[in-house]
């Protein structure tokens, strides 16, 4: 953030409150990560899939064609397995908690605080990156490696090195960076995008050779999956999708966009933008609107949807303000990630086209906070000796709003890990009726059933879950999975 | 000029508090949360308090672990009053499992030695709750059930555990 600031305090307090602000939340975060055990489903396959193959054959079995491209994947998985000797809990927990610290310090330093009003803000943007209900997934599924949180940290270090000094190591890192995001989920295809518009907005740590590199090799990524590996893009009906007040069947959705799906993808892109700015709808059903109609709204929705949008107005107001400088390509300092959220938002929504799930705007949502971070510094903390008596006690009491309704979702998450913590250990109690219902899951070799006890040994034996917490309040509060 | 720095000081540092102390009482109170639980203190806990609790509520991890604590699944346990309504029971692990609708649970206690200790006891609390799907996993031969609207339910489950009725209570 800029010296702009009234409250001058020394740059190096100031990230030093910002940098323990961030540890502090980690810590939070991290207890409760490591209490839950590495779930069943969606988990356990994956372990199967690779513990028994070569690096090179679990990268190679990716890279078939089909409708994903993912050829890095399994390879990080692959990765941890061969380190782990067998430690599946340590090293595969231990990494996601390893990997929500990585994301929050460089969150920090992307937020680039010098001021004391810098660093205030940064324990409300912390708790909106954890509180955002497009984050949820990212902290509640205990998968082997969440690689949404993986491209989450590479669009936010991406960020970091437009902002870096101009150097050939920055442009090397941005190629390295953009081919391993790229290839581990299509969405790290946005690191291409935050690139190019960091370039537009001012950022000058990627020289322009290196920005015409990576669209080079973005290119070559097109060329690859689509030319040579003969590719295709996923299926619009491919599962259960929210649509509506209600989700939908593959069946219903066919029957209703098979002929023209554009209809289709253009609702699941709108609800995208929609999810991240207003919290509703929800994985592309209106919960919110639905629980309206039939009086039946959660104190937890009106939560997550009024903390969401009062948010929302509030950088809707600070955009507006500044629009006309804006479009001449006039951004200071703060607003150049005010306005990366607003360029990388529709392009997050893009993923969604197809299949629509909060978690696939994660990305999107963790900008969200960061232009909300600046905007909340300048105008309810830097620009407020300007206002009116009147002007200034409407903005405390958005502030307060705003500051209280985000702390309770960042609770409410801390609630529901706790929660996960008991139902992903119940799971693994039921996996005799789990196996049964899977086609293709045979535990058989000695080394797949060593795998097998060793999940199921952590789950139910070696990691109790916490103790399990029954309060009306909270499960009033607390967003579930939706 | 002093008193003037002062006061625009604390006009500048109050929207800096407001901004920043509900969040940072949330990670205290979070933190101490924590804390408490790690000195072995439970607050708001809604734990099981034994193997039958933790069946009727399919908290099927934790009845694990009381089985292999030694907890007998075919002894009566009570579950408390709140954990499935407002009447409190007295049953064995298998009737806890078809009190509390958690039919997975039958055949995880089946396997760790429980046993249907009462079949005519368990199909009374079936053919109460309406509940066919469950007899084939006790042994019983499956019967269509309908529930019949006049009965009570919990007259009918407490008809079946031999408690009194409420009208008589």
């Amino acid at each position: 953030m800029s010296q702009s600031s009234g409250s001058i305090a020394p740059t190096r307090q100031s990230r030093v409150l910002a940098y323990g602000a961030a540890v502090a939340a980690w810590t939070l975060i991290a207890i409760s990560l490591l209490r839950i055990p590495i779930q069943l489903s969606d988990s356990f396959t994956e372990f199967l899939a690779t513990q028994s193959q070569s690096f090179w054959n679990v990268v190679r079995s990716e890279l078939a064609g089909g409708p994903y491209f993912r050829p890095l994947r399994r390879a990080l998985i692959k990765i941890l397995i061969d380190s782990s000797g067998g430690n599946y809990y340590f090293w595969f927990r231990g990494f996601h908690a390893l990997e929500v610290l990585i994301l929050f310090v460089l969150f920090v330093r992307m937020l680039r605080i010098h001021t004391r009003a810098g660093a205030a803000v940064v324990p409300l943007a912390l708790a909106m990156v954890a509180g955002m209900h497009t984050f949820a997934d990212i902290l509640r599924e205990a998968f082997p490696v969440n690689h949404f949180l993986t491209i989450v940290i590479c669009c936010v270090a991406a960020v970091n090195l437009a902002q870096a000094r101009p150097s050939w190591k920055a442009d090397v890192a941005a190629i390295l960076l953009l081919a391993f995001a790229m290839f581990t989920l299509e969405s790290g295809l946005l690191v291409w995008v935050i690139f190019v518009t960091a370039s537009v907005v001012g950022y000058r740590g990627i020289s322009r050779g290196a920005l015409v590199a990576l669209t080079g090799v973005l290119a070559a990524y097109f060329v690859i999956r689509f030319g040579v590996l003969g590719g295709d893009v996923p299926s619009f009906n491919e599962r259960d999708t929210g649509f509506g007040l209600s989700s939908a069947t593959p069946a219903e959705i066919q029957r209703i966009f098979g002929a023209n799906p554009w209809p289709f993808y253009l609702y699941n892109v709108a609800s995208a933008i929609s999810c991240v700015l207003f919290a509703e709808p929800r994985s592309g059903t209106w919960y919110f609107v639905k629980a309206l109609v039939e009086h039946n709204v959660w104190p937890r929705q009106v939560l997550t949807v009024v903390t969401s949008t009062l948010t929302t107005v509030v950088l809707a107001r600070y955009a507006a303000a500044r629009f006309n400088r804006w479009r001449r390509l006039d951004i200071d300092e703060d607003d150049r990630l005010v306005v990366l959220f607003i360029a990388l938002l529709p392009a997050n929504a893009v993923f969604a086209a197809v299949y629509e799930k909060d978690v696939i705007l994660s990305v999107a949502g963790v900008f969200y906070a960061a232009a909300a971070a600046i905007v909340f510094r300048r105008l309810l903390i830097e620009d407020m000796s300007s206002f009116s008596t009147l002007r200034r006690t409407a903005a405390y009491v958005v502030a307060l709003v705003l500051a209280c309704g985000w702390s309770l979702r960042f609770v409410s998450i801390e609630y529901r890990l706790r929660e996960v913590a008991s139902i992903y250990r119940d799971d693994w109690a039921y996996y005799d009726a789990w196996e049964r219902k899977q086609a293709t899951v045979h535990v058989t070799t000695t080394g797949e059933k060593h795998v097998w006890q060793t999940l199921y040994d952590d789950a139910i034996w070696r990691r109790p879950a916490p103790p399990m917490i029954s309060s009306r309040l909270a499960d009033a509060w607390s967003d579930p999975e939706q | 000029m002093t008193v003037e720095r002062g006061v625009g000081r604390h006009a500048r540092s109050l929207p800096m508090l407001v901004i920043a102390l509900p969040p940072l009482a949330v990670f205290v109170f979070v933190g101490g949360f924590f804390a408490v639980e790690a000195v072995g203190l439970r607050p708001l806990s809604s734990e099981p308090a034994n193997l039958s609790e933790a069946v009727a509520i399919g908290a099927a991890a934790r009845a694990l672990r009381l089985l292999a604590a030694g907890e007998d699944p075919n002894q009566r346990h009570p579950i408390g009053e709140g954990v499935l309504g407002s009447i409190s029971y007295q049953v064995d692990a298998i009737d806890a499992a078809i009190l509390g609708g958690r039919p997975e649970m039958i055949p995880v206690l089946l396997e760790h030695g429980a046993a249907v200790t009462d079949l005519q006891r368990s199909v009374c609390l079936v053919r109460a709750l309406s509940y066919p799907e469950v007899l084939p996993l006790i042994g019983a031969p499956p019967e269509h059930l309908e529930r019949d609207p006049s009965q009570d339910v919990n007259d009918a489950l407490r008809a079946c555990l031999g408690m009194p009725s409420e009208t008589t209570q």
